[in-house]
């Protein structure tokens, strides 16, 4: 058995939509838990779990709680990045739907530990249900008193907002979606300073995935030792992977940090649809790396997937199977990045239209030797100098097929005078 | 609900423009925003006019020029592109006679692509209005526009 399920051990099994019956399978005892406990101790305790950030950078939580805890202004938000646009992500809107409770149980922990006052759920806009289903759970946990004043019958108060996207990727991007937030376009700021010290109004606050919150109540019921044996070193606990793709059996599957991500193609996934072959493999999502079939034994796990420098650690793996072009599928992630762009800085807004250029000459098989050389110096100076973990990650498809793929790429290059 | 009942809702700050917005296209018909409304919303907040257009102009789901009764919105993103065999996009276009960007001629429909819609388990996928459609073949996509078009 590769799953383990731990944040998603509720899904299919209550019913969303009754606060009874989440209450019914342990719903809310974290949190009684949790109050029962210092805010440094809650702290300590997601410290020892070894939680990273789930939304896929995977930043140590316990820091950033930590760090909002130590600012001393009276109003300090928790914001949950429900914005979940990355091609292939489909894990956030699975719990959204089908555990709401937990993830604002997650969330007034984290607001308890914290000293925050507000917690607000950004959803994109496309996510039509799972924003109804997060308004509907806000107003069932506030009438339980697992919201609002005197939480628990305790000197804590913490309310839920839920804000609605309207349409815009690069509104995952923690500036950006303190901007959206805002009512402003999602344009993202040049950091320092960091949420935790300037966020939403100016105020300190702390902006992390839906899972992540997810995991804080289930690491207060099992304990931060118990959860750190779960997984591996250097990423502990569990992941939402997403399967899509060429795949017999595409969906949600939780399994512990390091399983090879060969085993879950092959037995949660049942290898590749219609008996055909793995051309190719994208993790994370469009932001993530392009990797060929023989790189399939490496290990889900943070530390190894740093050497990508993106943020594959989301969770989506994606498999293209023969009959698709590389270049083709290399040139449709770029013009997802292009259209996404939010234009602020140079590097992604020129930069996603030079690559999408480039790339159709590889296409058409018009590329010059210094093409190729173009392309590798522009993708390298897009990921080294834009503001933003758009513009950083979006020429990672491109880096890592030019390091795995590069006999494609010699092979459709015109060489003058031959 | 009319403009003023949706300002009345809502408190008067700036950070409630895009709900707000949101909220005004889902009660026209032709889901846009006009040049009154803009400027009503930014007397409203004591934000500047171009701020609102900024935001109008920003975010996909909001059109400054009336767009169709229903707005059909076709996921092109790569794990829906590799499962769609018979072409989602050019299934619809072909179906109502025109092009992605473009309203029908009695107004009824608008044909928009998408980014990813978050249920690449289930595709490929369309999302028509606030209703989101999966698993979707040729026959499929043609019965639920003839549906809606009645």
């Amino acid at each position: 058995m590769l799953e383990r399920k731990l944040v998603s051990a509720r899904c299919g099994v209550i019913n969303p939509m009754s606060t009874d019956d989440y209450l019914a399978h342990d719903g809310y005892k974290s949190l009684e838990k949790a109050m029962t406990l210092t805010k440094e101790a809650v702290i300590a305790e997601v410290k020892t779990a070894g939680l990273r950030g789930r939304g896929g950078a995977g930043f140590p939580t316990a820091m950033k709680m930590a760090s909002l805890a130590i600012e001393a202004d009276p109003e300090k938000y928790v914001v949950c990045n429900a914005d979940e646009g990355e091609p292939g992500n489909f894990k956030d809107r699975y719990l959204l739907e089908n555990d709401p409770h937990s993830v604002l149980e997650g969330m007034a922990i984290v607001g308890y530990a914290t000293g925050a006052t507000k917690g607000y759920i950004y959803i994109r806009g496309e996510y039509d249900l799972p924003i109804r289903t997060m308004r509907w759970t806000v107003e069932q946990a506030g009438r339980r008193g697992y919201l609002g004043r005197m939480i628990l019958g305790c000197d804590f108060t913490f309310d839920v907002e839920i804000r609605s996207g309207a349409g815009s990727y690069v509104c995952g991007e923690e500036f950006a979606l303190i901007e959206s937030i805002e009512g402003k376009p999602g344009r993202t700021r040049v950091k320092p300073p960091f949420p935790t010290q300037h966020g939403i109004f100016g105020k300190p606050t702390l902006i992390s995935n839906v899972e992540t919150f997810v995991n804080i109540p289930v690491i207060l019921a099992i304990g931060g030792s118990e959860f750190a044996k779960i997984g591996t070193k250097s990423s502990t606990g569990t992941k939402l992977i997403c399967l899509s793709g060429n795949l017999n059996h595409r969906g949600i599957f939780e399994i512990p940090f390091g399983v090879p991500i060969r085993a879950v193609i092959d037995e949660l996934g049942g290898g590749c649809a219609n008996n055909r072959k793995i051309r190719m493999v994208q993790l994370g999502g469009a932001c993530g790396p392009i990797i060929p079939p023989f790189m399939l034994d490496m290990t889900i796990d943070y530390e190894r997937f740093e050497e990508f420098e993106s943020k594959t650690g989301a969770g989506a793996i994606i498999v293209i199977d023969d009959r698709f072009d590389l270049f083709k599928i290399l040139l449709r992630i770029v013009k997802f990045f292009a259209h996404e762009s939010c234009g602020k800085c140079v590097p992604c807004r020129e930069g996603n239209a030079q690559l999408s250029i480039m790339l159709e000459k590889f296409i058409d098989r018009r590329a010059t030797p210094t093409d190729l050389l173009s392309l590798e110096s522009l993708a390298r100076v897009m990921h080294q100098t834009s503001l933003c973990g758009l513009g950083q990650t979006c020429p990672t498809s491109i880096i890592a097929a030019l390091r795995y793929f590069r006999e494609d790429f010699l092979e459709r290059i015109e060489y003058p005078g031959i | 609900m009319s403009l003023k009942t949706i300002l009345s809702n809502h408190p008067n700050q700036p950070d409630q423009l895009i709900g707000i917005l949101l909220e005004l296209q889902a009660e026209k018909d032709r889901s846009f925003v006009t040049e009154e409304e803009a400027r009503e919303i930014a007397n409203h907040l004591g934000v500047t006019e171009s701020r609102v257009c900024a935001v109008l102009s920003f975010y996909s789901f909001f059109a400054t020029e009336p767009r169709g009764k229903h707005v059909i919105r076709v996921c092109k993103d790569v794990p829906c592109h590799v499962v769609d065999d018979f072409d989602v996009l050019k299934t619809v276009e072909e179906f109502l006679g025109v092009k992605a960007g473009q309203t029908t001629a009695n107004q009824k429909f608008t044909i928009e692509t998408s980014s990813c819609l978050g249920c690449c388990d289930h595709g490929p996928a369309m999302r028509i209005d606030e209703t989101l459609y999966v698993d979707l073949t040729a026959d499929r996509v043609r019965a639920i526009i003839a549906d809606i078009r009645g």
